[in-house]
């Protein structure tokens, strides 16, 4: 005679992770005699009390049965500890017990989406950490006996012109990436005839700003960042006219203001005068030199002196906002980071007397920097976007501003905040924005 | 010293692939090549060091200066710079010629905003044995020293001599009755301060098909006294590396007056160039062609149109165009190879193309003979 017994099935095979949930669910059913029935239980081991569980009924079963379920309240940690199989999802009926496995096809997916979970959580000061780990771990890869493992950079061969799937990026000449569509259109921007209206919108604008620092008693300058093949087109795979004619029309009637910093002046000096390249060749965003270059062009708008670069590097493996985009893992540069011994200004730590963070995006961020070494006894304050950023890295304009000036403050934002800043407070107010974000105009 | 406090901005820049940035020649950047061999180096300075650091500091220090054997068969005795843009007919012979005499690894190629996108992968190639630098100034600036501080100072820290050339320049040297492509060791060996080299010029365009060249063929070179005389003048020199800021220019030899000072008997007749200034109708219309294309005064569909020859009559009398839009034009339309000389003027070499020496006792002899003390009159 044969026994009939009582087995488990089920998988874990879908998840969510976002700022609000981590969850995960799937399907589990116990079979006696081909008959399939509910499972009594599903718990996490070792136990985690905040985690909920809940059935529900799945299309995929054509059954009422809820043989689906879902477990939320979880945390990065204990989906990673379920991938590696520090903890369980156990499953319990008719006096059995099985662990439920991850599907095999969404491991990956889940192992990715934990990772940049993380790395969206980070803070700069731990992602710059990390990133210095991650790059002493390739650095050391080539020197280690065993094989190549997916954390060791590999050189694969890449076509120029190639495009990112969602069109934002592209593949150009010499190792460099370009923002290439994008939700700004940027490369359209280069072909395109602009309003003539919105240039001039544009130019009342920046006057306007003037006017109103005039009114505080605060000096003003505003700077527009040309993108990287406005500064630098044979390195971009499409032959463009560069920059922009919405830049250049712009750009004829404010490039005599005393207020207007000409950073693509600056940028291109740096690149064909100084040659040095004003970008990360991975990243839209400044090199060092860039940077570096940008700040003392503001220094100079300010009767001040300009300021040294470092002058010792050494060569690293840098990830850069385009190099993700390509769908074959983080396309790295080599680049080159700073090493003592800096000049003064490095050392010169500014202190960090406020901080705001939005609850979601960057618009409204803040950060105010005092610095008693500062070398420029004057305050100043900047409106802008990425290009200044949190103040860690030296491609940053925050990192040199905050070390030039006893009191630096950063507003990400595309306009001029003076109600929601006291001017007066400041002697200097930069505006900044990039040559993408010229149509349309801002507001106020 | 340990060893992250290496800086070696050369070899980081050489084993780093791609064409690079020209300022970042004036950064220190931290990197030692795996080439440098401590024994080695210890047999040539007949010293000890208790390190492989402290060996390669004094390497970086001094050892590259004086031109010093870091492993077997590799020095810095001198470094030979290219100075070219778009030269696709030209660059793998000229590396492979410069190469051997030198090792690859003394080869500095200064591309000077070049635009074919073809010849441009092809420098990227080369990137990884070559160093290749993007010179972002108008090409003929690079040699004034003073003017490119830190690429020459980068230079005089890492090699004994230094030569800047052209792409149609070929470096040869006299050694006995023959002339010779091999390493010029004897004459490097010398403390000479300055070497000037004397350019011969081609009396025949290279044999071509398809307007390449085919260096299977001997080559034609005129050898009159006017023309080593001329050749000495405007041939180029190979300076050691200490004096480069005092001669102030590294290119021609006679031009300026701080290297003209610098030379003494020795410097002469001693480095040929053998210098293909013609490269015949084809591949000087096709070179003239590609220059007009890129700066968009013709099309590529413009090649094959019958109305081209118009067009480019109208550019040479168009006064309100550019200059070398108009002299690119004119060569297309009138190019003439140079005169042909007399055989007995002349000699056929496959120098660049065979055995690394070659007898010539006729040049030689030529050579010899020939009073490089004209320059020293007023």
């Amino acid at each position: 005679m044969q026994m009939s017994s009582t087995s488990i099935h089920g998988a874990i095979d879908n998840f969510n992770i976002s700022d609000n949930e981590i969850s995960i669910g799937g399907w589990a059913f116990t079979s006696h005699n081909s008959q399939k029935s509910q499972i009594d239980s599903i718990e996490i081991t070792p136990t985690n009390q905040a985690a909920s569980v809940s059935f529900l009924i799945r299309a995929d079963f054509e059954s009422q049965i809820p043989f689906g379920f879902k477990v939320s309240g979880l945390s990065p940690e204990d989906l990673q500890n379920l991938l590696n199989g520090t903890s369980q999802l156990i499953a319990r009926g008719k006096n059995v017990e099985k662990p439920i496995p991850i599907w095999i096809k969404i491991r990956e997916k889940l192992k990715e989406a934990i990772l940049l979970h993380e790395i969206k959580s980070l803070n700069t000061d731990s992602l710059e950490r990390i990133t210095s780990q991650l790059i002493g771990q390739l650095r050391a890869a080539p020197q280690s006996s065993s094989p190549p493992t997916t954390q060791s950079p590999q050189l694969i061969p890449v076509s120029t012109g190639l495009k990112s799937i969602d069109q934002s990026a592209i593949i150009g000449h010499n190792g460099n990436i370009f923002l290439f569509q994008g939700s700004n259109h940027l490369h359209q921007k280069y072909f395109e005839d602009p309003d003539p209206r919105f240039v001039s919108r544009w130019e009342e604008i920046l006057k306007t700003r003037n006017e109103i620092c005039r009114e505080f008693g605060v000096k003003f300058l505003q700077t527009i960042i040309p993108e990287k093949q406005s500064v630098t087109p044979k390195d971009y795979p499409y032959e463009i006219e560069s920059p922009t004619k919405f830049y250049r029309l712009l750009h004829e009637k404010i490039a005599h203001e005393a207020w207007f910093v000409d950073s693509l002046k600056a940028l291109k000096d740096l690149a064909f005068t100084n040659g040095l390249p004003p970008f990360m060749k991975v990243d839209s965003h400044f090199s060092i030199f860039g940077a570096q270059k940008l700040i003392n062009t503001i220094l100079r708008h300010l009767d001040l002196e300009p300021t040294a670069l470092p002058q010792n590097f050494e060569s690293t493996y840098a990830a850069g906002d385009l190099g993700n985009k390509f769908g074959f893992g983080n396309l790295l540069e080599q680049s080159l980071s700073c090493v003592g011994p800096a000049p003064e200004l490095f050392n010169h730590r500014p202190v960090l007397i406020h901080e705001f963070n939005p609850a979601s995006g960057h618009t409204g961020m803040i950060r105010d920097w005092e610095n008693l070494h500062a070398p420029h006894d004057i305050a100043v304050i900047a409106f802008g976007n990425s290009f200044f950023e949190r103040g860690v890295r030296p491609e940053s304009l925050s990192f040199w501003a905050s070390r030039l000036f006893r009191r630096f403050t950063f507003v990400w934002t595309n306009r001029l905040d003076h109600k929601g800043h006291d001017l007066k407070m400041y002697d200097v107010a930069v505006c900044q924005t990039i040559e993408r974000f010229l149509t349309p105009p801002p507001l106020n | 010293m340990t060893k992250h406090q290496i800086f070696d901005t050369y070899y980081h820049l050489l084993e780093s692939k791609g064409i690079h940035d020209f300022g970042l020649t004036a950064l220190k950047i931290r990197h030692s090549t795996p080439d440098f061999n401590k024994d080695h180096y210890e047999s040539q300075t007949k010293t000890s060091f208790q390190s492989r650091n402290e060996a390669y500091e004094h390497w970086v220090k001094f050892g590259r200066r004086n031109g010093l054997e870091y492993t077997p068969g590799k020095n810095t005795k001198l470094k030979i710079i290219l100075k070219a843009k778009d030269e696709p007919e030209l660059i793998d012979k000229w590396i492979q010629h410069h190469g051997e005499m030198v090792g690859l690894h003394n080869i500095i190629i200064l591309d000077c905003n070049s635009e074919d996108r073809q010849y441009l992968e092809k420098l990227n190639e080369y990137s990884h044995h070559v160093l290749v630098i993007k010179y972002p100034r108008y090409y003929d600036h690079i040699h004034n020293t003073e003017a490119n501080k830190s690429f020459f100072s980068l230079i005089s820290e890492n090699s004994r001599y230094a030569a800047v050339l052209d792409a149609d320049e070929f470096l040869i040297w006299k050694d006995a009755q023959d002339i010779s492509r091999s390493y010029p060791g004897k004459l490097l060996s010398e403390d000479t301060e300055i070497f000037c080299g004397t350019w011969l010029h081609n009396s025949r365009p290279p044999t071509q098909s398809n307007a390449e060249i085919d260096w299977n063929d001997p080559l034609n070179f005129r050898m009159t006294d006017s023309d080593i005389r001329s050749g000495t003048i405007a041939g180029k020199s190979i300076i050691r590396s200490d004096l480069l800021f005092k001669a102030r220019h590294l290119g021609h030899n006679l031009h300026v007056k701080e290297v003209k000072d610098l030379t003494t008997p020795e410097s002469f007749g001693k480095f040929l160039i053998l210098h293909i200034s013609d490269l015949g109708k084809e591949i000087t219309k096709k070179r003239c062609l590609q220059h007009l294309i890129s700066k968009k005064v013709i099309t590529k569909a413009d090649l094959s149109s019958v109305a081209l020859p118009e067009k480019l009559a109208r550019l040479v009398d168009d006064q309100s165009i550019h200059p070398s839009i108009r002299n690119y034009a004119r060569k297309i339309l009138l190019h003439n190879s140079n005169n042909p000389s007399k055989e007995a003027d002349t000699f056929a070499t496959g120098i660049l193309n065979s055995a690394t020496r070659e007898p010539q006792s006729e040049l030689v002899k030529k050579i010899d003979r020939f009073d490089f003390s004209f320059n020293k009159t007023p």
